[in-house]
């Protein structure tokens, strides 16, 4: 817990090589109000800068700090050459404090600076026991300095025109800041999330859990709604059904395996149970298959027996026919022309004659040859009438010689030949009739005959074969039907059994199906998950509500803290905006939702106001909240000053006399300290009478800041 | 500046985390949970670690019914 | 929940509509009642739902039934709950919501902690159960609603007071 308060207050600075500062300076401050006056580069907002820096380090330097010009700020001035320090002295409650910062001259950009604090009674602090210490005291930290202490230009505006800041500006002016920050903090936890999370769980396990208890009482619904289908009422499903239709089975299952001349037993269906049952119905089926294939190989071996009798029988009548037709044909060429022997004989014949022929005409050749040579003789000879042997003159014998030897060309023979060769082809004519048709006559024996063996094979030798054959083919026709219907029977009685085994398969997964609804599915208590389940929505709930307990209990110690303090808070600000911007009658009100509570800022009338404020307005009321903050905290006795750096550049002239007087009002409760360019405003306050005035030189050529003169006030 | 009839000035504002601590025991109520809350949430990095829990409770809760719905389907069979 | 106890109170909800929760109160006294309560006094009308008396310490208990998971506590029954606390009772909401995954929640009552006329869910209300007050009505509560619903469902308050008479440690309001 922390002490009483006391109004700890800055009584003089102390610099070295800080920014503008080159060298030492000093400069004490008074109670009331300090006003620093020098024209541009003077070093007014390095002596600001410099308290800053010292109470706060690096903050103030970053862009983090909320100031975006501080993003390349520089500590050290440029001419610089040893260390940079700032000390400040505090009035404290038990005497003058030193908080002195140092930044050594080699100092990396990241290392931190030396921070040391001299206590009254001369105690050293440094480090984190610094940082204690002015927390212990009720020094601000660089957020509540931004807001209750110092007035920067850039974040003049920033203070009033955006909603969330006004709000958390407002609460802070009524010490709620820290109220604002917890029910944010909480409300920014959103463990709400997790009871969406757990309710969609619990529904998914409980649709589960549903599913699977009704899963056998579906499954048994299902089950009876295919056996209705298939003809079996839910009436009728029990085991007496089961037991006769078994019955059933196995008895056309002996008949069809006698019929087959199957071996092997067929059980007896008293005691045999359903899964015996099936058993013994997929052997029989592959018992019966087996044996209907010998079945089928006999039939499929009778009927071509058959289409081979019945295409003899067929066959051989024509057979016979066109046997007897050839061998008439043979016999009556044979009788019109001779068979093969006197048609030889005819040949033989015709070879003497033709051999005679060949003789004649080769006797006649001779003759011409030898006439011929006495025709050339004679006509070698000069001689040519004389006879070649004789040499008698014959004057005719050459003409005559000439005449015999063309004569010879021309005789009887040719006749002869002709008629020879007619005679020869006639022959030959008459012997391709004879061989034509004995050949014909020899296919039509050789079919004729091939037939009656095929039918003596299927008949034997009977003495009938027509009729035997008839006979035979009537028996195998019989076997064949009788194969038929046996072989049809069977594959009946397949398909039944196998439709039967599917529906008592049907009927076996109902009766499982039927014992199990009964039984209480998925006992959650027994599954481990179900009880870490349980345990992890108890601790989020848990944690759900004990975060909203205390954002509840957080948001209602804000209401009754903020109606305590905003009467006291309202006079205050109503005061010193009244003066700045006269009429303006403005005061804090209270939002209360039931999440959070809202401050705004609103007219006499109640209205809210920022929205229709102009800038320098908006400016004014800025300074107003400043104010009225800094009274507040004086008014706890906490630590408070106010720094303003050139306020007058951001209001305009109406507003400037108004902010003096409230300048003058609040230095009489907190000490003030004002930066100003020469002008009006600095010279109204000057004229007040508790103003201590430093007037700065103008700026040195090679830097540094020169007090020309100092104005003391009348001390409070 | 002090008080002008030197009595204490308004009281200081007990810091929020105190209030909620009275608050916390005057409802008895799961105390010490709240308790250990509250200064969780008062340490550096409370709020984040405060929102790890609330995610891995989340997570929590997924994977168990995740894990009671597959033993229920299995013990359907 | 046992799915057959969900199944007949989902049964005696369907066919005694406005009167189930009363019901349900009754039923849960005659489980109160078989596992060893003292004293018990059975309210339908005015004042606290459920007085028991058990091992010496008397609690009182406000009786809900939700169908969806979703519950609010009047004025007057967070009063009547203080008035039991003031005369020296454990104060409890006993909670039974509709779902078959859903048991009887014994939610211990502090005032202020649960706030009037908020629409409350069973996720809210986990961190203050009872644990061992659960445990022991249980398959007490299963038993009962076997044995009792068709009592419930067929002579509603009537038939469901006759049972209660039975019991000796049933007082009168």
């Amino acid at each position: 817990m922390s002490e009483a308060p006391y109004p700890i207050r800055i009584t003089a600075l102390h610099a070295r090589d800080f920014r503008g500062v080159r060298g030492d300076f000093e400069m004490k401050f008074d109670r009331g109000l300090n006003l620093i006056v020098g024209e541009n580069g003077a070093g007014k907002s390095s002596i600001l800068n410099a308290i800053e820096w010292c109470l706060f380090g690096a903050e103030v330097t970053k862009k983090s700090s909320g100031i975006d010009e501080r993003a390349d700020f520089e500590v050290r001035h440029r001419e610089a050459e040893g260390d940079v320090s700032v000390t400040l002295e505090l009035a404290a409650r038990d005497g003058q404090a030193k908080l002195t910062r140092t930044r050594a001259a080699d100092a990396k950009k990241s290392a931190p600076d030396e921070v040391s604090l001299t206590l009254p009674d001369g105690e050293l602090l440094d480090g984190e026991e610094v940082e204690s210490w002015m927390e212990w005291n009720h020094l601000p930290d660089w957020s509540v300095w931004k807001h209750a202490f110092c007035q920067h230009q850039e974040l003049l505006r920033a203070r009033v025109t955006n909603g969330t800041e006004r709000s958390t500006q407002l609460a802070r002016l009524l010490g709620l800041d820290e109220y604002q920050e917890w029910t944010a903090s909480l409300r920014s936890l959103k463990p709400q999330r997790l009871k969406k999370v757990a309710a969609e769980e619990l529904a998914r396990v409980e649709e589960t859990l549903l599913h699977t208890i009704d899963a056998p009482g579906r499954e048994l619904r299902e089950l009876e709604s295919q056996l209705e289908a298939r003809g079996v009422g839910r009436a009728e499903l029990n085991d007496d059904w089961l037991h006769t239709r078994m019955t059933t089975q196995l008895e056309t299952a002996r008949r069809i395996a006698d019929k087959l001349e199957l071996g092997g037993e067929v059980p007896e269906a008293r005691g045999l149970s359903l899964d015996d049952w099936t058993r013994w119905s997929r052997e029989w089926e592959r018992g019966v298959s087996a044996g209907s294939n010998e079945f089928e190989r006999e039939l499929g071996t009778l009927r071509t027996r058959i289409g081979e009798l019945e295409s003899t029988l067929a066959g051989i009548e024509p057979a016979r026919r066109a046997f007897e037709d050839a061998k008439r044909a043979l016999d009556n060429e044979v009788r019109e022309h001779g068979g093969e022997t006197q048609l030889a004989s005819q040949l033989e014949e015709l070879s003497v004659e033709r051999s005679r022929l060949v003789e004649r005409e080769k006797g006649r050749d001779a003759t011409i040859a030898l006439l011929r040579h006495a025709v050339e003789e004679m006509e070698r000879r000069a001689t040519a009438g004389d006879c070649p042997v004789c040499e008698t003159p014959l004057p005719d014998l050459k003409a005559s010689l000439v005449a015999r030897v063309e004569q010879a060309g021309d005789d009887g023979e040719r006749a002869t030949r002709e008629a020879l060769n007619a005679r020869q082809t006639n022959l030959d004519r008459q012997r391709a009739t004879l061989n034509e048709r004995s050949s014909l006559l020899e296919l039509a024996r050789t079919t004729f005959e091939s037939l009656g063996t095929r039918l003596e094979r299927f008949i034997g030798s009977a003495p009938e074969p027509a009729r035997a054959a008839e006979e035979k083919r009537r028996e195998w026709m019989k076997r064949v039907e009788s194969l038929g219907a046996t072989l049809e029977e069977s594959r009946r009685a397949q398909q039944e059994l196998r439709s039967e085994r599917e529906l008592f398969e049907l009927f076996g997964k109902w009766r499982a199906a039927g014992n199990q609804a009964e039984a209480v599915a998925g006992d959650l208590g027994r599954i481990r998950a179900w009880v870490e389940l349980q345990a992890a929505i108890d601790e989020a709930a848990s944690l759900t509500v004990d975060l909203e307990t205390l954002a509840a209990m957080a948001r209602s110690a804000q209401e009754s803290r903020s109606r305590e303090k905003v009467d006291a808070v309202n006079a205050s600000l109503g005061r010193h905006s009244d003066t700045i911007t006269p009429g303006a009658g403005l005061r804090v009100a209270v939002k209360a939702t039931a999440a959070q509570l809202n401050y705004k800022l609103v007219n006499a009338d109640g209205d809210e106001v920022i929205p229709i404020l102009n800038q320098a307005a908006l400016h004014a009321l800025s300074f107003s909240l400043l104010f009225a903050q800094a009274e507040a905290r004086g008014a706890a006795e906490l630590p408070a000053w106010v720094m303003l750096d050139d306020p007058g550049q951001s209001l305009d002239e109406e507003r400037l006399e108004g902010l003096a007087v409230a300048i003058e009002a609040v230095s009489s409760n907190v000490p003030v300290i004002v930066a100003s360019f020469p002008g009006a405003l600095e010279s109204r306050l000057r004229r007040l009478e508790n103003c201590r005035v430093v007037e700065l030189g103008a700026p040195r050529v090679q830097g540094g800041v020169v007090v020309r003169s100092v104005q003391e006030g009348s001390a409070l | 500046m002090s008080n002008l009839f030197d009595t204490p000035g308004p009281a200081e504002d007990v810091p929020v985390s105190a209030e909620l601590e009275r608050a916390v025991r005057e409802r008895g109520v799961r105390v010490e949970q709240r308790l250990a809350l509250l200064s969780e949430l008062e340490e550096e990095g409370g709020e984040e670690a405060i929102e790890a829990r609330i995610d891995t409770l989340e997570d929590r809760i997924r994977e168990a019914s995740r894990k009671v719905a597959a033993a229920l389907r299995g013990s359907g069979r | 929940m046992n799915p057959a106890t969900y199944r007949r109170l989902m049964e005696m909800r369907d066919k005694t509509d406005k009167e189930y929760g009363k019901l349900v109160q009754k039923i849960l006294a005659i489980a109160f009642l078989e596992t060893g309560a003292e004293i018990l006094v059975e309210r339908s009308i005015q004042g606290i739902d459920l007085d028991v008396t058990l091992a010496g310490t008397r609690y009182a208990f406000e009786v809900k039934t939700c169908e969806e998971d979703s519950l609010t506590l009047g004025k007057k029954d967070l009063a009547g709950l203080e008035r039991e606390i003031a005369s020296g009772a454990e104060a409890y909401i006993a909670v039974l919501a509709g779902s078959l995954l859903d048991e009887w929640l014994m939610v211990r009552y502090t005032p202020g902690e649960i706030p009037p006329s908020k629409k409350l869910s069973t996720f809210e209300l986990r961190p203050y159960r009872n644990r061992e007050l659960e445990r022991r009505v249980e398959s007490a509560f299963e038993d009962a609603v076997e044995k009792h619903a068709a009592t419930a469902i067929y002579e509603k308050q009537k038939g469901l007071d006759r049972e209660l008479e039975r019991y000796p440690a049933r007082a009168l309001a």
